[in-house]
């Protein structure tokens, strides 16, 4: 054996390729080699094997909280920086500038606004009904269950689908509704009590009534869904934050991410209606972006299938930033993406996949751009420009 | 390979304690460290702190290294060392977590204790790339929980259980097959 120091982070991957049963016949012998080295060695191999002690660091890992120590870290450099320079400061100055030191140090507290976000609130895993009452219903495994039946309303739950049937009109129950809230890393599909048809893409929620009575039909989205608007004289009306989309029958794709700052409305067919401090009207193809900043419509001819091919169970670029593309896959996969250079969020792709896709695989894809650095680690990923 | 390149990076910065380098240090080496700082202190947010100053006195001191190893043998041993004079500060032995009582035997090997921690953050890195509902059921096996317990726990069907048992050890094969048989074009690229 070698000088031991040498070889720390070799002898760490062999033993890890060992582990995963991908290790070449060299690395092997290197590790046998290893193995029968000392008796502590092999205390340490059977360790890796004992299911117990995985589960043990593992929850260890996960008590720390990366972001919160990111902050924390950030905060003890800027104070030592601070202090270094508060006792050059009084070292050389003369006792006039000690009231503004004062000052310096009482305002230290107040300019620290690092503006990191405190650990993810609680997700659910899979997509969750939300009844009137309150009362969660997960929607994993209660395929083909009749939810409800009565007054002439039906609620059933199919395998990744709930579906409203309202066989006859009745003047109760006007205000029920209900809402579905789906997770990252899953779809779902909900039918209407009209007919109409609603992809729920992760990360979303849609609000909506259990049957429609009212002069409009109105559902509320946080999130990205798309819609198949069954036709009707009664308007149907979704509301987001800022936007309220008024349409009779069509098909189109509506994305409000309340984080993205925007909505981004795609019209299939049939023409919408688009209202916030300001209207506007779409015709099949086209796009409008409504930006929160700007508070105005932007509206242009895009390739649709470029935002809707989700709902089928693909990613779709075109052209597209490399902050939108992981904006994108991190509420599919649940990753959190840092930047080590920003500018690397304006390198553009084009790219089309299945969403069964490893995350990785298409990761490394992006990797192989000869500008960019790209570092999976766990599910966070560092991303650096070269 | 972007790993390879990352490492170049790195190892570049190892040389020069650059910024970047520190970064990439601390996204990669943050959890392990404090997990290893466990085995000396109890209290994990005492293990936490313990490990920010090392970061901040690597900063500080633009301490530069030889070589990977140097660099993870220092900080190790730095966070060891910071940890047992904060023992000996606060005078408080009853601080010292079991798992340092009962490890005491070996306690001398530094080395072997960082390969440990090091083999375990890629195992840990493993379950977490699982997808969530994967992973639930996931955690509930390394647990030693029967398929019926497990269903029981997270509300799910044996049959769901089951299957997302076969599934998950499915996608963490693939990894290890490698990525083959793709549907995915990547075109090209520009600025």
């Amino acid at each position: 054996m070698k000088n031991k120091e040498c070889d720390l982070s070799e002898i760490t991957r062999i033993v890890y390729v060992v582990l995963k049963e991908r290790a070449t016949e060299e690395e092997r012998d290197i590790f046998e080699r290893w193995l029968h080295n000392s008796e502590k060695n092999k205390i340490l191999f059977d360790k890796f094997n004992d299911t117990s002690f995985l589960l043990q660091k593992y929850k260890i890992y996960q008590e720390i909280d990366l972001k919160y120590n990111r902050k924390q870290f950030n905060k003890k450099l800027k104070y030592k920086k601070r202090r270094r320079v508060l006792v050059d400061v009084i070292r050389y100055a003369s006792i006039v500038l000690i009231p503004l030191c004062v000052f310096w140090f009482l305002k230290r507290d107040s300019s620290e606004d690092l503006n990191l976000e405190f650990g993810k609130e609680e997700v659910s895993l899979f997509p969750v009904l939300v009844l009137e009452n309150g009362k969660e219903i997960s929607l994993v495994d209660s395929s083909n269950e009749m939810l409800q039946r009565k007054k002439g309303m039906e609620i059933l739950v199919q395998e990744n689908a709930v579906v409203y049937t309202d066989s006859f009109v009745q003047s109760s129950d006007t205000s029920v509704y209900h809402c579905i809230r789906v997770p990252s890393g899953c779809n779902y599909v909900v039918s209407l009590a009209d007919g109409s048809k609603v992809w729920i893409n992760s990360g979303s929620e849609l609000k909506y009534p259990v049957t429609f009575l009212n002069k409009e039909r109105i559902v509320y989205l946080s999130g990205e869904a798309y819609f198949k608007v069954s036709k009707n004289d009664i308007p149907f009306v979704v509301k987001t934050q800022d936007v309220d989309l008024r349409v009779l029958g069509t098909e189109f794709n509506h994305r409000a991410y309340p984080d993205e700052k925007k909505v981004v409305t795609t019209l299939i067919n049939g023409s919408v209606q688009l209202k916030a401090t300001e209207e506007v009207k779409l015709h099949p193809g086209e796009q409008s972006v409504w930006c929160d900043e700007k508070r105005q419509f932007v509206v242009r001819e895009v390739n649709t299938y470029l935002y809707t091919a989700w709902k089928d169970g693909r990613f779709v670029f075109e052209n597209t930033r490399l902050e939108e593309i992981f904006s994108t896959l991190s509420r599919w996969y649940d990753l959190e993406v840092i930047y080590i250079n920003s500018k690397a969020k304006d390198l553009k792709f084009t790219g089309d996949m299945t969403k069964d896709e490893d995350f990785r695989t298409i990761v490394d894809v992006i990797g192989e751009n000869e500008r960019l650095l790209i570092n999976i680690d766990g599910n966070r990923i560092l991303v650096g420009l070269k | 390979m972007s790993d390879d390149q990352l490492e170049d990076i790195f190892t570049e910065g190892i040389l020069s304690n650059n910024d970047v380098f520190i970064r990439i240090l601390f996204e990669q080496y943050f959890q392990s460290l404090v997990v290893f700082a466990t085995r000396y202190i109890t209290d994990i947010d005492t293990c936490q702190d313990v490990v920010q100053d090392v970061f901040v006195y690597l900063v500080e001191s633009k301490q530069k290294f030889n070589s990977k190893d140097h660099l993870l043998a220092y900080v190790y041993q730095m966070v060891k060392n910071r940890c047992l004079k904060q023992l000996r500060h606060e005078d408080v032995k009853e601080q010292y977590s079991t798992f340092y009582k009962e490890n005491q035997a070996f306690e001398d090997s530094l080395y072997n204790n960082i390969i440990e921690e090091e083999v375990f953050k890629k195992l840990v890195v493993e379950i977490n790339l699982l997808p969530n509902y994967y992973k639930s059921v996931y955690l509930l096996v390394l647990e030693g929980k029967k398929n019926q317990e497990i269903a029981e726990e997270l509300g799910l069907s044996i049959e769901t259980v089951k299957s997302y048992k076969k599934e998950g050890k499915k996608i963490l094969q693939n990894r290890l097959k490698g990525m083959s048989g793709l549907e995915l074009v990547f075109l090209y690229w520009h600025i």
